[in-house]
């Protein structure tokens, strides 16, 4: 066989995890991001002095849980599309709903930092970098909350599977194609909230 | 995908974390501080694209675009930080 039609048959064996549309999502909303990024960037790089008495004002303590947070919610939620896959339906539903107590670790930590910073005086308007800060995290505090409610919905429905009829005789039965996708797609939009927090963190509480 | 290549990777991922904490309290140069965390960043935003996302087996298409992403958004960060110093 021509070595061009096996890497033709080796890249049609390649299969996107989860929806087209989520992966369309996905990407529109690392766009938006990156524009936010790079604001903050670009104001931080000509405001030195406002911005590191801003952060100094922040916790990075509380930066570094929830970083753990995120990154062991979304390691949670890759070992649950993995046991799915090996149609282990009751241990997947169960470690999505291990990701979601994790995942209020983030919610409970971020929204102490807030009211911290709200006692303490501080707001959107009191300059740029308050306003960087609490636009951007808040931003991305909202996706979590969307990516928790999609995480939630999809614990319900693998755990209405292994308490039907069909699965409890058979708790290793597997999941349809389209719940599979489901699944997928809903680990995918977690791990990119995970991504969004790996380049945001260090901009706020490294740099 | 296997458990102990993904479970690596979040202790990976948890001791990377760590490290840029770390460094951010020590005297550096901003500069070496500035390349060490876009390393670090890029590092890390590829463990979550290639294992925890499994874009590694999804068309080269898709996983390039992230890659891309991955790569390009810090090495811009690097570039303002860089460029407005001078």
């Amino acid at each position: 066989m021509p070595e061009t039609n096996l890497m033709a048959e080796k890249e049609c064996q390649r299969v996107l995890p989860g929806d087209l549309a989520i992966w369309m999502f996905i990407f529109a909303e690392l766009t938006v991001f990156a524009i936010f990024f790079f604001s903050y960037s670009w104001m931080h790089s000509h405001n030195l002095e406002m911005f590191k008495a801003g952060q100094e004002n922040l916790h990075p303590v509380a930066g570094l849980i929830n970083t753990i947070a995120l990154i062991t919610s979304s390691y949670t939620v890759a070992l649950s599309v993995f046991f799915a896959k090996q149609n282990k339906i009751q241990l997947s539903w169960r470690l999505l709903s291990a990701s979601l107590l994790i995942a209020l670790i983030y919610v409970f930590t971020k929204s102490w930092e807030y009211s911290e910073l709200i006692n303490a005086g501080y707001g959107l308007s009191t300059n740029n970098f308050y306003m960087f800060y609490f636009f951007t995290t808040g931003f991305h505090f909202m996706h979590v909350l969307l990516g928790m409610l999609i995480l939630c919905i999809m614990t319900v429905r693998l755990r209405a599977l292994t308490v039907g009829d069909s699965v409890k005789d058979n708790r290793d039965t597997p999941l349809s194609e389209n719940e599979m996708l489901n699944l997928e797609s809903s680990a995918s939009y977690w791990h990119m909230v995970d991504l969004l927090w790996i380049l945001l963190f260090p901009l706020v509480y490294v740099l | 995908m296997n458990l102990i290549k993904i479970t690596g990777i979040w202790i990976g991922l948890i001791l990377l974390t760590s490290f840029a904490i770390i460094i951010s309290f020590l005297d550096l140069n901003h500069n070496y501080l500035l390349i060490a965390v876009a390393l670090i960043t890029m590092v890390k935003g590829m463990m979550v694209a290639d294992v925890f996302m499994d874009l590694r087996s999804a068309p080269k298409i898709w996983y390039r675009l992230m890659a891309s992403y991955i790569v390009l958004v810090p090495t811009f960060i690097f570039l303002i930080y860089m460029l407005s110093a001078y």
